[in-house]
């Protein structure tokens, strides 16, 4: 598919000391949801800005569509952003927040008014066309900032965290609208998020930053399933991290752990003696007694059970001191009666499969 | 809203109370006798107790006075207007294009600084450099721009605003320094982003959102300026005089008091009415945008 954004070896330094975004290579396709996911400090909103044309790169370039853009200013770039904290004008009706980006376009005036409505419908805010953002809720802010970045019908629409500021039930909700909303309009979205869960509900694919680096591109699938690092592994969903040996390469890969040994799948790379990591996610962890004829057998002390609603959180400590979670979904008849109580030791089971390698610079 | 009836607070009272009687027995009480004195005739040499408009009539009737009124209103409004093409350019570059927090410090200062030397030597500075032996004189006979010193700089009504605008001009940077402080980042970038250039974004996101510092700084320096006596004593010359000038003359040789009271009187009403119309357009302003 055609690539509308390509940013090539994009890096930005601030301050001639902080590297905010370092060497970044990243090819967008046309109409794709695309998120970059990381903790504050990693450079996906610098890059994200970068885009937008709120900052220029210290080196690399970007391009739109074909067309080269690194330095262009923001007025003439064909993108539009929503901003975190939306960034109405506060002396403007929503309408003519609305309308502040047509009105520099040469539309006459029914025109203007008539994208302005139907961009306000589309946000399901025409009823509130006429007032002024501090007589508006946090959420319909939210779909004005939308309504007046989308009404230019730019071919990319940036979102710099565009969900952080409103409540649990209305962002799920907004997640799962913004998505309806790609769909609709088509062109492509580039979205900031710290929030794993964002990210994983809404995107085409995923691009983790970490320090200023991709850490990871592909699909949610591709992130939880088979994350690139224990960064990646830890960011994007939970998991449990062990520090070990390999201890042996033949008919799978032996890892062991302080009394502790795992058996891992094949996989290449990875010799007898190597210091390597060892990832579980703790929904894939099986409760079974102690003898129990399993791959591998993991035992552990449980120290806290934690009720989460649909869910059991067993946190627990392995022998040679790490914090080890288990999740174990609950059943119809809801019992948490055969779940070990705080205090009380447990067997996991971890299938072959489910173990995540990865050597130890992989960090 | 309904008020809520506060019980006595006799602390309150005891703390209220100083400037309390201050401000009666010098504002309250001096105010009171100003306004009785309005009312009063002049019977020379002195003047005797009435209850008539005489003097007010008088205020309308005589080009002397009426004249001395719009002038000072006209040389009010050109310092007002002098002062905000200059602050808010500079105000305006200070908070948006000066990076650096030290440089941007070190430029407010420099025009706050001056609000700290004496006033009165402030405007006599401005009859050293205009004056016929003054220093702009003596360079332009020096570079040879002219062939004599000219005295068309000193004592007019182009002296004044010229002084007035150099004295009165912190008063005017400093609330639009602070109401542009105050515009978000985001907006300008908004802006920016839905296409609009910089003197677009300038104009229609940053102008609107500081006229409450445009608003406060004008308030000021007209006020100021329209009370002014001492730019016309040092640098106004004969059709340079303001109405206070003509209010201390009703005091001293003019000695008429009623007069001057009157005058005194109408000045107030005038600097109140304006502070008032001001005070309102803020509250619209506040409301309209929250």
């Amino acid at each position: 598919m055609k690539s509308i954004i390509e940013i090539d070896g994009v890096s930005r330094t601030f301050g001639g000391k902080v590297v905010a975004v370092d060497n970044v290579q990243l090819h967008v396709a046309e109409g794709e949801f695309v998120t970059l996911l990381g903790p504050s400090g990693c450079g996906k909103t610098t890059l994200l800005r970068m885009l937008a044309g709120f900052e220029m790169p210290d080196s690399g370039s970007v391009r739109l569509d074909g067309k080269d853009v690194t330095f262009l200013p923001p007025y003439r770039r064909d993108v539009n952003m929503v901003f975190q904290d939306y960034a109405l004008f506060p002396h403007l009706t929503a309408a003519k927040n609305v309308a502040f980006g047509l009105e520099r376009q040469k539309l006459d005036r029914a025109e203007i008014g008539k994208r302005v409505e139907s961009a306000l419908q589309l946000v399901g805010l025409s009823a509130m066309a006429d007032r002024m953002p501090h007589q508006l809720s946090g959420g319909q802010r939210q779909r004005v900032a939308l309504a007046r970045a989308i009404v230019r019908r730019p071919r990319v629409l940036l979102l710099d965290e565009p969900l952080s500021a409103l409540d649990a039930n209305l962002r799920e909700a907004m997640q799962v609208e913004l998505k309806h909303l790609h769909n609709k309009l088509g062109i492509t979205f580039i979205m900031v998020t710290h929030d794993q869960t964002e990210a994983l509900v809404m995107s085409d694919r995923i691009v983790v930053m970490h320090r200023g680096r991709i850490a990871q591109a592909g699909t949610p699938s591709d992130l939880y399933d088979r994350p690139a690092s224990t960064y990646v592994a830890s960011f994007v969903g939970t998991s449990n991290i062990v520090e070990g040996t390999i201890v042996s390469v033949a008919d799978g890969i032996a890892f062991e752990r302080q009394g502790l040994r795992l058996r891992c799948l094949p996989l290449p790379g990875f010799s007898p003696g190597q210091r390597a990591l060892a990832a579980i996610r703790p929904e894939r962890l099986r409760i079974v007694t102690a003898g129990a004829k399993e791959a591998n057998v993991i035992a552990c002390t449980v120290e806290e059970r934690l009720f989460h609603g649909n869910s059991v959180r067993l946190r627990c400590r392995l022998a040679s001191g790490e914090v080890f979670l288990c999740d174990r979904q609950l059943n119809a008849s809801r019992d948490l009666g055969d779940l070990p109580d705080a205090g009380q030791p447990v067997h996991f089971a971890a299938d072959p499969d489910s173990i995540a390698l990865f050597r130890e610079d992989s960090r | 809203m309904k008020e809520r009836k506060l019980p006595v607070n006799y602390l309150g009272l005891a703390v209220l109370s100083a400037p309390l009687v201050w401000a009666i027995v010098f504002m309250f009480v001096p105010y009171m006798i100003i306004l009785t004195y309005s009312f009063w005739i002049k019977k020379y040499p002195t003047f005797e107790p009435a209850f008539q408009f005489g003097n007010y009539v008088q205020i309308f009737a005589d080009p002397q006075y009426y004249q001395v009124l719009l002038r000072t209103m006209r040389i009010a409004l050109l310092v007002t207007f002098f002062s905000l093409l200059i602050a808010y350019p500079f105000a305006y570059y200070l908070v948006f294009k000066v990076r650096s927090a030290r440089v941007r410090l070190f430029l407010y200062m420099a025009v706050i600084l001056p609000l700290w030397v004496s006033y009165l030597l402030r405007a006599y500075t401005w009859k050293t450099i205009l004056g016929s032996q003054g220093v702009l004189n003596s360079f332009l006979v020096w570079s040879g721009l002219l062939s004599a010193p000219t005295d068309v700089l000193l004592y007019n009504q182009f002296s004044m605003v010229l002084t007035l605008t150099y004295i009165f001009i912190p008063f005017m940077v400093m609330p639009i320094y602070t109401s542009l402080e105050k515009i978000p980042r985001n907006l300008v970038e908004a802006a920016s982003d839905l296409g609009v250039p910089p003197l677009g974004v300038l104009t229609k996101v940053i102008w609107p959102l500081s006229l409450p510092g445009v608003l406060a700084g004008a308030t000021i320096t007209f006020c100021l300026t329209f009370g002014d006596f001492i730019a016309p004593i040092l640098v106004g010359g004969p059709d340079g005089s303001m109405i206070s000038n003509v209010i201390t003359s009703q005091y001293g040789t003019a000695l008429n008091w009623p007069l001057g009271s009157a005058l005194a009187i109408l000045m107030l009403v005038i600097v109140l009415a304006i502070i008032e119309l001001s005070d309102r357009l803020q509250k619209a302003e506040r409301i309209a945008t929250g």
